[in-house]
């Protein structure tokens, strides 16, 4: 009787020893995912307002460019579609298939817009309204904050998935269901900078 | 009972938990072994009562499951309150949302935050609890949290939303966080035994149902099996009962306390009162459903439990004792509140008020020369500096409101967000000598993120136009924001701040002050810094800092040798030591060391912090007149003594 109770009783012991570390390293990866979790939040908030301002620029170019329907038009579709993306990514950060559709569709948003941006050097009034001066530069912060909240995020993808893949936290990520995250990556990679067109 | 004093108490009151904790786990192992007993009697004919190597094996097992089960949820709760938000299902949310009801509550934690001196608290929303709840978890002011159900933010105005944040802030204030959070993770221990009974029960059910299927050979099994856990279960009601007595014990009284204390803050009795009248009318009350609402029902407003049977077993005295306590009128019934409701909502319509509704009753103006000086001298003398820290009034959140409403939106909107309020930051440290200026705006053009340039150029004049008195809520907005910055943005960030302030080759008093709470508040954010374990427990252990700090704060006040020696020799007087000490010049006393000597008070107890907080104040105000520079620096030495002091009101400083 004796024995069995000594063998039954350092069997416990080990496995409350393997459950507290177990538990610590289940909580590690839990705290990594919240902070991507989070840091995708404050990219979201930026690019709300970035597709909040889109609209009124488009209003407030459209008496002017009279010509350029196609191209105004082209924006507000990006815009739409990219707004849709965002509300997907934010249901479910980090996920593959709700990142691969923001990554591409803001890569199309910024590619449109430069080119808007471009068209617009050559209507020297456009330029010159104070409205458009000053939805220009709120666009420029936005987009800065935007890249800004985009860096945070990805740094917090980067520890969360490196965490994830050593050992030992690797043999729990799989049962318990943390996959990998996905970067927040603008795709097409000569159409990652911001646009810099000054309206003085 | 003063701040400090509330504090040693409730690190004694772990005292009184330990016995009742004690005689739990008594209760269990004499339970568990008799269960045993019968259990082996019945299958090995087992002869009499006594077996010690049973009782042994028993006490060892028990203790290891229930000092295992309270180690791992108190590491799980030590990462602190936003570890606690998350297991209760929180959603962060973000300084600079958009969302109205969002906003309103941020603006409400900020104001309350501002005027009570601690940091802001991150802000969390419960979205699946429909009910009217709130709770504030924490470590201590430095990594508190405070989170509302989505229930309280549509269902509570402003008034009632801010008496509810205030009743959490007095329990921040009052230490009972640290408390809690133990009370959490020792209680788990006792209840991992309730729970192992539910899982072995269900078990057993499902096996035995499987069992009765087939064969009759596993009965046997079956029915031992379902014994174990309805034994389990039982005796872990045991370690249930017991959990919420020590946790009723801990918690009833505190919640009138905190009660009294919003009515204080807010001299609002309404505010608080409407806010758990509108619980007691509903039909849900404060339940909160999420499935660790049993462990942390002691942090909640109101009762996030159904109704225990026993009324001393409740974590929450009873709504309408509450309410009368703050509103004498009320009867006790809840119809006629419910009409009158109805009434005045149809009257306000739906006006949403986001920012302060009510009128700044009590800013006091700024007075003239003696009437200041007078004021001066009395805000400082030691004894009214103890009183006020960790009780704010009605007053410093009007105050605190009057700051924050005069800070142009440009610069707040800049703040509620991590990359503004990094340009915010270093816009604050911006010399105005233009030479050293050209130096810090160069190094922030080679060092820095190319997009903050431009963003520091649009702040920077803003930021210089700003009265010196609101330099330092800013930053409290800015410093909550950038904990939204990555960690590795944050040693990037850092070193840019460092490297601001030695630019101009000597650091100024407010270019110290704000380096310091960056590093103060941030570090700990990050995980660079872990709070001390208390090695001080008397003033004599720290003489050479206190000599430090007091020659520094005499320094200060810019005034010639002998007054400041004056002055260090007050302060010193305040401390009982009666080593003939006499003051440092400037550059012994400088502030590098300085930053030395706050590193170890803060490993001091909380009785240090008084004598040392004290003996500042006396040195500062020995010349009745405080700068706002002094009181910048006396509100930062405050902070790293964990003693959150509110804002100095208008007439008791003068613009210098």
């Amino acid at each position: 009787m004796g024995a069995a109770l000594v063998v039954l009783g350092v069997l416990l012991f080990l496995i409350i020893v393997v459950a507290v570390y177990g538990v610590a390293i289940y909580n590690r990866l839990v705290r990594l995912k919240n902070r991507y979790e989070n840091a995708f939040a404050q990219i979201d908030v930026q690019l709300n307002r970035r597709y909040d301002l889109i609209p009124n620029l488009v209003e407030t170019a459209r008496a002017y460019l009279k010509h350029e329907r196609e191209t105004l038009e082209a924006v507000i579709a990006a815009r739409n579609t990219a707004l849709a993306a965002s509300k997907k990514a934010a249901a479910d950060p980090g996920s593959p298939e709700a990142m691969k559709g923001l990554n591409q569709a803001e890569g199309q948003l910024t590619g449109v817009m430069s080119r808007l941006l471009a068209v617009a050097e050559n209507y020297p009034d456009l330029k010159a309204n104070q409205t458009m001066a000053q939805l220009m530069e709120e666009l420029t912060s936005t987009e800065n904050k935007v890249a800004f909240a985009r860096q945070a995020y990805n740094d917090s993808v980067m520890t969360y998935n490196t965490g994830r893949q050593t050992f030992p936290d690797n043999l729990l990520a799989g049962p318990f269901g943390f996959k990998e995250a996905v970067y927040f990556e603008i795709e097409d990679k000569a159409k990652r900078e911001a646009p810099k067109v000054s309206f003085a | 009972m003063d701040f400090f004093e509330h504090q040693e108490a409730a690190r004694k009151k772990s005292a009184i938990l330990t016995v009742y904790f004690s005689l739990a786990i008594l209760c269990i192992i004499a339970a568990i072994y008799c269960v045993a007993v019968i259990l082996l009697g019945y299958f090995d004919d087992f002869g009499g009562f006594w077996h010690p190597e049973l009782l042994a094996w028993v006490i060892g097992m028990t203790l290891l499951v229930i000092f295992g089960g309270s180690l791992i949820k108190m590491h799980t709760l030590s990462k602190g309150g936003e570890a606690v938000a998350q297991m209760l299902g929180g959603r962060k949310v973000h300084p600079g949302t958009t969302d109205n009801l969002e906003k309103r509550l941020v603006n409400v934690v900020e104001e309350m935050a501002i005027a009570s001196g601690i940091p802001i608290p991150a802000v969390y929303i419960l979205d699946s609890e429909k009910a009217i709840n709130a709770f504030a978890a924490g470590l201590g002011t430095h990594d508190a949290v405070v989170a509302v159900t989505s229930g309280t933010l549509a269902k509570l105005n402003r008034d009632e939303l801010q008496g509810v944040v205030a009743h959490e802030f007095s329990h921040i204030l009052n230490g009972d966080m640290r408390l809690n959070i133990r009370l959490m993770g020792l209680v788990y221990g006792i209840l991992v035994i309730a729970f192992i009974g539910w899982q072995t029960l269900r078990l057993a059910a499902r096996s035995g149902r499987r069992v009765s299927r087939n064969s009759k050979g596993g009965g046997g099994a079956a029915i031992a099996f379902f014994a174990m856990g309805i034994s389990l279960t039982i005796i872990g009601y045991i370690g249930v009962f017991f959990g919420k007595l020590i946790k009723s014990a801990v918690s009833r009284q505190r919640e009138f306390l905190a009660d009294a204390s919003a009515v204080q803050f807010t001299r609002n009795p309404a505010g608080i009162a409407g806010a758990l009248k509108k619980i007691g009318m509903e039909a849900n009350g404060s339940r909160v459903h999420n499935v660790h609402a049993e462990e942390a029902g002691h942090l909640f407003f109101g009762n996030a439990l159904s109704n225990a049977w026993l009324s001393a077993l409740s974590t929450h005295p009873p709504i309408a004792e509450r309410i009368k306590r703050i509103d004498a009128s009320f009867d006790g019934s809840f119809e006629k509140v419910a009409s009158q409701k109805a009434q005045s909502q149809k009257s306000q319509g739906k006006k949403l008020s986001v920012e302060g509704s009510k009128p700044l009753a009590g800013a006091a103006a700024m007075g003239g020369g003696a009437g200041l000086a007078a004021l001066a001298g009395e805000a400082l003398a030691p004894e009214n500096v103890i009183e006020r820290v960790g009780a704010p009034s009605f007053d410093h959140v009007a105050r605190a409101r009057q700051l924050i409403d005069a800070i142009p939106k440009r610069l707040k909107d800049a703040a509620h967000e991590p990359f503004g309020a990094m340009a915010v930051i270093y816009c604050l440290l911006l010399n105005e000598e233009s030479e050293a200026r050209t130096i810090q705006l160069n190094h922030i053009n080679t060092h820095a993120d190319p997009a903050v340039r431009p963003e520091v150029g649009t702040l920077a004049p803003l930021v210089q136009d700003l009265g010196k008195e609101y330099c330092l809520p800013l930053a409290d907005i800015a410093l909550n924001a950038l904990r939204g910055l990555s960690p590795e943005q944050y040693g990037v960030f850092k070193e840019i701040v460092s490297s601001l302030c030695l630019a101009d080759k000597k650091i100024g008093l407010f270019e110290f002050a704000l380096q310091r709470l960056v590093v103060q508040r941030l570090d700990s954010f990050f995980g660079l810094k872990s709070k001390p374990r208390i090695r001080y427990f008397a003033v004599d252990q720290l003489q050479v800092e206190v000599h430090l700090l007091l020659s520094a704060l005499a320094h200060q006040s810019g005034q010639d040798e002998t007054l400041a020696q004056q002055a260090f020799a007050t302060g010193l007087q305040m401390t009982g030591m009666d080593y003939a000490l006499s003051i440092l010049p400037p550059e012994k006393a400088n502030f590098a060391r300085l930053n030395k000597a706050l590193d170890r008070f803060e490993a001091a107890s909380p009785a240090v912090h008084k004598t040392i907080l004290a003996a500042c104040a006396a040195c500062i105000g020995a010349d009745k007149k405080v700068s706002i520079g002094e009181a910048e620096l006396f509100r930062v030495v405050a902070e790293v003594l964990d003693s959150p002091i509110p804002p100095f009101l208008p007439g008791e400083f003068q613009k210098v």
